[in-house]
């Protein structure tokens, strides 16, 4: 079980069962053995009246009274006594009428407690003592109905039950609830990675209870820095090209001006270099900007994105004048890195409107993976170059002609992402189709 | 055609400017955004052709102050940095092309043509224009009875001029303004002349004189 909460429910709801059980066993007992001793005392204190008011007349067995309590003459009222003489002569109290209770003979001095059944299915608690008077041993037995306090006890017994359970049934919702209380406010902390993770925040807020506090700070920073580190990173590399391609340029420039200048045999081969490393430089370039499903940056969201993409390609193959239909199915949450789903794009795209005669289809669907369908009406692919990119995988390179350097980057950034990549012919429009598949979780990888 | 070129690699300018002047356009440059977006806003430029990565103020600024400011010049951005996600944000601050570095200058040429035919809805291969067809690759000028017309350097910047504004009054200030660049002086009757050499040429009814006014192309009989 690896959920605090749960774990901390029921550790809490154990501790309180036991806890009212022992409560519960330990009231009963004390209980039962209050009341027995209560009535015992009391048995106690009516054995040594019955003694007192004894008139034992040593010759015979015989017992007169001087004063007695009423309630041992009359019949079946719970309360009895029973002497025993040595003689195994037997004197009972009026009370119980025909009936009789068995009892011991013990020696004088010697005390005994002991419940037996009674007349009229009573219970009795009987207290025996022996004692000498006038010379004559017998031993002394007074009995109480017991069956009354029981009732009443085990009456106290169930309410105190009922109570208790009662009592611990809202302990355990209260207690479930400060719990779960608690917990909420690590929601927050889940709510905020989601943002996240969709790109609507920043960073996790850091009001969250101390425990886990710092925790987020230390995500936070981490946050903070792989965010600094990659916008380092992509400003280095934008310098970088910049940088390389002030002196390429000028290369360029020149041959561009000595364009007629075919004395020089090694001029051709310069140029064809020169425009080699552009496009090598521009591949690792590019690929070194690629920031993969970063929590740190913008995301992409095709409803903002997608209208000025399409227009940037649109001035870029205005000539040709190629047209672009786009649909995303709303609503797409924002997904991935902006720039890399830009270049992704930009380039399928313009790959697409090379080739396309006058048509560009291009459909974005959100959900559990991010799909990227891009089709065109231009002559596609041959079938044997189809399937050989099928059979590389999602692996393109430049040797297919004509999508090369700008489909490497697609293939790149798909990797990065964990996406799959297919080729196949387009069955409306009849061109290159391109289906791209990127997972949305990155738990699901 | 007055240009402004901003481009901080001096190198690369002295080349752009030598070329697009034979090119028959008049080129100022700026080496750093905060001269550039000056400038912009000051000269009637045809055109800006816009490297971003600028000392003192990027590229990209100086581009989204001059839009925010009504200043609808149009801007060919030059750049080095020519990711997707780039070109999208010069679209959004209001480029109205991208070419990215290294480039071959005739294709910033080819850009550069069209971009000022669109801006003046003249959209085609060529310059079409009051009957005439200017062939700006060979700087000739083909008539209606397909003949064709040579043209010398300044001849051709004026009757491109006067081809992109057919119907328009053009005063010899704003001529001026517009085939030479800052340093020009401008109180020559240059004007004068080449309009007397392109009336011989292409005959005396394709420029009226509006006495006081300017000048109108292809005006509506």
């Amino acid at each position: 079980m690896n959920s605090l909460e749960r774990r901390l429910q029921l550790g809490l709801s154990l501790t309180l069962v036991a806890l009212i059980g022992l409560m519960g066993f330990i009231g009963n007992q004390a209980v039962r053995s209050m009341t027995e001793s209560f009535a015992a005392s009391r048995l106690e204190h009516d054995a040594e009246s019955l003694l007192a008011a004894m008139q034992v007349d040593p010759a015979g067995a015989r017992v007169r009274w001087r004063r007695i309590n009423q309630i041992y003459s009359q019949p079946f009222s719970g309360h009895y006594y029973v002497i025993r003489f040595d003689d195994d002569h037997l004197v009972h109290s009026r009370s119980l009428w025909d009936q009789s209770i068995e009892i011991p003979r013990l020696l004088s001095g010697e005390m005994r407690r002991q419940l037996v059944s009674g007349p009229e299915d009573q219970q009795l608690l009987l207290l025996l003592f022996g004692y000498q008077k006038n010379g004559r041993h017998f031993t002394l037995g007074v009995a109480e109905d017991m069956t009354p306090i029981y009732r009443e006890r085990d009456d106290f017994i169930r309410w105190f039950a009922l109570l208790a359970l009662g009592g611990l049934l809202a302990l355990l919702l209260v207690q479930s609830l400060i719990v779960r209380r608690s917990f909420k406010r690590l929601d927050k902390v889940r709510d905020n990675v989601l943002l996240l993770e969709q790109g609507k925040a920043v960073e996790l807020s850091e009001d969250v209870p101390v425990e886990v506090l710092p925790l987020v700070q230390e995500f936070n920073h981490l946050l903070r820095l792989l965010s600094q580190r990659l916008e380092r990173s992509r400003n280095a590399l934008g310098n970088l090209a910049h940088a390389l391609k002030g002196p390429l340029n000028l290369l360029t420039q020149y041959f561009d001006a000595n364009a007629c200048d075919t004395t020089n045999a090694g001029r051709e081969q310069a140029v064809l270099q020169t425009d080699r490393i552009h496009q090598l430089m521009e591949r690792e370039l590019n690929r070194g900007r690629l920031a993969g499903q970063n929590l740190s940056t913008q995301r992409f969201d095709p409803a903002n994105e997608m209208q000025n993409l399409i227009a940037v390609l649109q001035q870029v193959h205005r000539d040709k004048g190629v047209s672009i239909q786009y649909q995303v199915d709303e609503p797409f949450e924002p997904f991935g890195d902006r720039e890399d789903m830009l270049e992704l794009l930009g380039n399928l795209l313009d790959n697409a409107c090379k080739w396309a005669v006058s048509k560009v289809v291009c459909r974005i669907e959100g959900g559990e993976q991010t799909s990227i369908l891009v089709e065109d009406d231009g002559a596609g692919l041959q079938d044997d170059d189809i399937q050989y990119l099928t059979q590389r995988g999602s692996r393109i390179d430049e040797n297919v002609e004509g999508h090369g350097l700008g489909l490497a980057i697609v293939g790149d950034i798909v990797k990065l992402y964990g996406g799959s990549i297919s080729f196949s012919r387009s069955p409306d429009l009849g061109g290159l189709s391109i289906q791209i598949f990127l997972p949305r979780s990155r738990g699901k990888e | 055609m007055r240009l402004l070129l901003i481009e901080d690699n001096r190198q690369l300018a002295g080349l752009l400017c030598k070329d697009l002047e034979k090119h028959g356009y008049a080129v100022d440059l700026a080496e750093n955004g905060v001269d550039a977006e000056f400038m912009g806003n000051e000269e009637p430029y045809d055109m800006v052709v816009l490297d971003l990565g600028l000392p003192q103020r990027s590229g990209l600024e100086v581009l989204k102050n001059w839009r925010r400011d009504g200043n609808g010049v149009p801007v060919i951005i030059l750049t080095a940095r020519d990711t997707w996600h780039e070109r999208v944000d010069g679209f959004k601050a209001g480029a109205d092309d991208y070419l990215g570095k290294p480039f071959h200058f005739q294709e910033l040429l080819m850009r550069i043509q069209a971009l000022l035919r669109r801006s003046h809805d003249m959209p085609g291969e060529h310059l079409h224009s009051g009957g005439l067809v200017l062939d700006e690759e060979r700087q000739l000028v083909i008539l209606t009875n397909g003949e064709n017309v040579e043209l010398t350097g300044t001849e051709f910047r004026l009757l491109r001029y006067f081809m992109l504004h057919p119907g328009s009054i053009l005063s010899k200030t704003r001529l001026t303004e517009h085939l030479y660049e800052q340093e020009f002086d401008r109180d020559s009757n240059l004007i004068e002349v080449y309009v007397r050499r392109l009336r011989d040429k292409l005959g005396k009814q394709t420029i009226v004189t509006r006495r006081g006014q300017g000048y109108i192309f292809a005006a509506e009989k």
